[in-house]
């Protein structure tokens, strides 16, 4: 029989390999450097986006004081921009730079460096625009971080171009690659987590109504769903499917089992409200943060099935 | 026949120390990460609060700190800022933002739409100066009876409550009336004009049997009153904060 000791003697050391294998182990960084190729061309375009208004929102006399943000805590201030220090007579000379620097980590191009300007500059442009941002500079930010973090160079990249030209072609699978990808599905569940048991307080997300508020918005509408008035059991079930599966996600996207159709789920999610809400922007930068789950076996066979 | 199971160094290829050092780092990042949304926008008064408070550097340097309580706990109306601009005596423009028609790409649009919401909310939540009053009222009169009942310890989170809300109103009322300062100079400078009037507006969600019946989500019936929130004159200097301006 055995004795209660070696039984926890033998759960602490499951749990131990356990933990070493989820954050140690080495992986392949093909998932990584794909996300760094999509969310890089998201954040390049969300920066470029800015440059229809940006004396507006970065100028000397920007529509957000330079104070808002500290003010918004009042206590301790460690916002940064870099907007805040810079002459105004730099704001859109630094600005192309900015969009540069992003379009290299985009492209994979000294991958490093450009990865951790893009997160410094993704960052200060959110701070310097606090009180006009919203949850896709969040994502953004910690893609970013993480990405740069990781060794999200190493496929799909001019560095990797570079790399096969001076005869260096073998990818070695690391540790960065593991811990980068695995803060990102982390990150994703807390963002879930919390987005979900949020709406747990809403009564509308009970009564099963809340997606007509999202389909009765003026401000949101991309295309209009208003004929589902009509059939409000449609909206209840959609309301209760995306309570469900934002609620859950957190735990049943990590079994393989439910993984693909918890993904599935975030594509259908995301990509809807995107067109119909308008808010593409958003529901790409959560598709992309999705795809961290994805394997690196399953990217290498796309990747090939493209070739072929 | 059992298949020997893979060795810790099999597993993992970093040294044990390697391993310690980052599985200590990584613990302590998830408590940053998770403590941002367990304090915003709401947090304990003696557990996350202080934790949240103690963070804040790092949330703030590493912009993490997020609530991400997406369309919760309900989706609800929007807001518009409406603005008037006036020429001497002359109606100039009349204008919202967000606008579907002037601010493209939709980005850009969600952008402007965020900053009448930041608007809304902040005058929202604000409470004028006798409400901040009777709270301040309420929490010594708390304050006291405990005192009164030999429970000092009790009163401990009170007292931090009182003076951290008195540091704190006199700031949310110069925040808002910064942010409104300069909301109406950039749209004065945007369009011209020497006087304009802010107001904000709330868009009411139509419901599914309204809507069944023929209304529109345009319908003017569902648009609140027009409630003015400030009127400045062009490069007017910033007026003094008084406390209570807000509403």
């Amino acid at each position: 029989m055995t004795s209660p000791s070696s039984m926890l003697q033998n759960y602490f050391n499951n749990w131990l390999v356990a933990w070493n294998r989820f954050w140690f182990e080495r992986t392949d960084p093909i998932v990584l450097s794909l996300l760094r190729l999509l969310a890089g061309a998201l954040i390049l375009y969300t920066h470029f986006a800015w440059s229809f208004e940006l004396e507006t929102f970065f100028g000397s006399r920007s529509i957000i004081p330079e104070t808002y943000r500290s003010q918004l805590t009042g206590e301790l201030d460690f916002f940064w921009s870099h907007f805040d220090w810079m002459p105004s007579a730099l704001l859109w000379p630094s600005h192309v730079v900015v969009l540069i620097l992003m379009a290299l980590f985009m492209v994979g191009f000294q991958t490093r460096i450009t990865g951790i300007a893009t997160v410094f500059f993704v960052i200060s442009y959110a701070n310097r625009a606090t009180g006009a941002q919203f949850g896709l500079d969040q994502i953004n930010a910690f893609l970013a971080l993480y990405l740069a973090l990781g060794p999200s160079g190493e496929y799909f990249s001019v560095d990797r171009w570079l790399k096969n030209r001076a005869g260096q072609s073998a990818v070695i699978p690391g540790v960065m690659t593991t811990i980068s990808t695995r803060l990102i599905q982390i990150h994703m569940c807390v963002v879930y987590f919390f987005a979900g048991t949020g709406k747990l307080l809403g009564e509308t997300w009970w009564d099963g109504t809340a997606i007509w508020g999202a389909i009765a918005n003026l401000e949101y509408q991309t295309l209009d769903l208003t004929g589902l008035a009509s059939h409000m059991g449609i909206v209840n079930i959609i309301t209760y499917t995306t309570l469900f599966w934002e609620v859950s996600y957190p735990f049943l996207i990590w079994p393989r089992l439910t993984r693909p159709l918890w993904i599935l789920m975030a594509f259908l999610v995301h990509l809807g409200i995107g067109i119909t809400m308008g808010m593409m922007t958003f529901g790409i930068v959560m598709v992309i943060g999705n795809l961290a789950f994805v394997t690196p076996q399953f990217v290498h066979g796309f990747v090939h099935r493209q070739r072929a | 026949m059992s298949v020997p199971k893979p060795s810790l160094a099999e597993i993992a290829p970093w040294s044990t120390q390697k391993r310690c050092w980052a599985s200590l780092l990584l613990v302590l990042y998830l408590v940053v990460v998770i403590s941002g949304p367990m304090t915003n926008p709401i947090a304990t008064e003696e557990l996350t609060g202080p934790i949240g408070r103690t963070l804040q550097p790092v949330h703030q340097s590493l912009f993490l700190g997020h609530g991400y309580r997406f369309f919760a706990p309900n989706p609800g109306p929007s807001h518009l800022v409406v603005f008037k601009i006036y020429d001497g005596a002359d109606l100039k423009r009349e204008g919202m933002f967000p606008d579907v028609a002037r601010h493209w790409p939709r980005v850009i649009y969600h952008r402007w739409f965020m900053l009448s919401e930041t608007l809304f909310e902040e005058m929202n939540r604000t409470p004028n100066q006798a409400s901040f009053d009777e709270t301040q009222n309420y929490l010594n009169k708390q304050i006291e009876r405990f005192e009164g009942a030999g429970q000092g310890g009790m009163t401990r989170p009170l007292v931090a409550r009182r003076d951290r809300l008195a540091r704190l109103y006199p700031l949310s009322i110069r925040r808002i009336d910064d942010l409104k300062y300069r909301v109406a100079q950039k749209l004065l400078e945007n369009f011209g004009g020497t006087r304009i009037e802010l107001f904000v507006q709330e868009r009411g969600l139509p419901s599914p049997a309204d809507v069944a019946l023929g209304q529109k989500l345009d319908d003017k019936s569902s648009l609140s009153q027009l409630y003015l929130i400030g009127e400045y004159k062009r490069d007017d200097a910033l007026p003094p904060s008084p406390a209570g301006s807000v509403r």
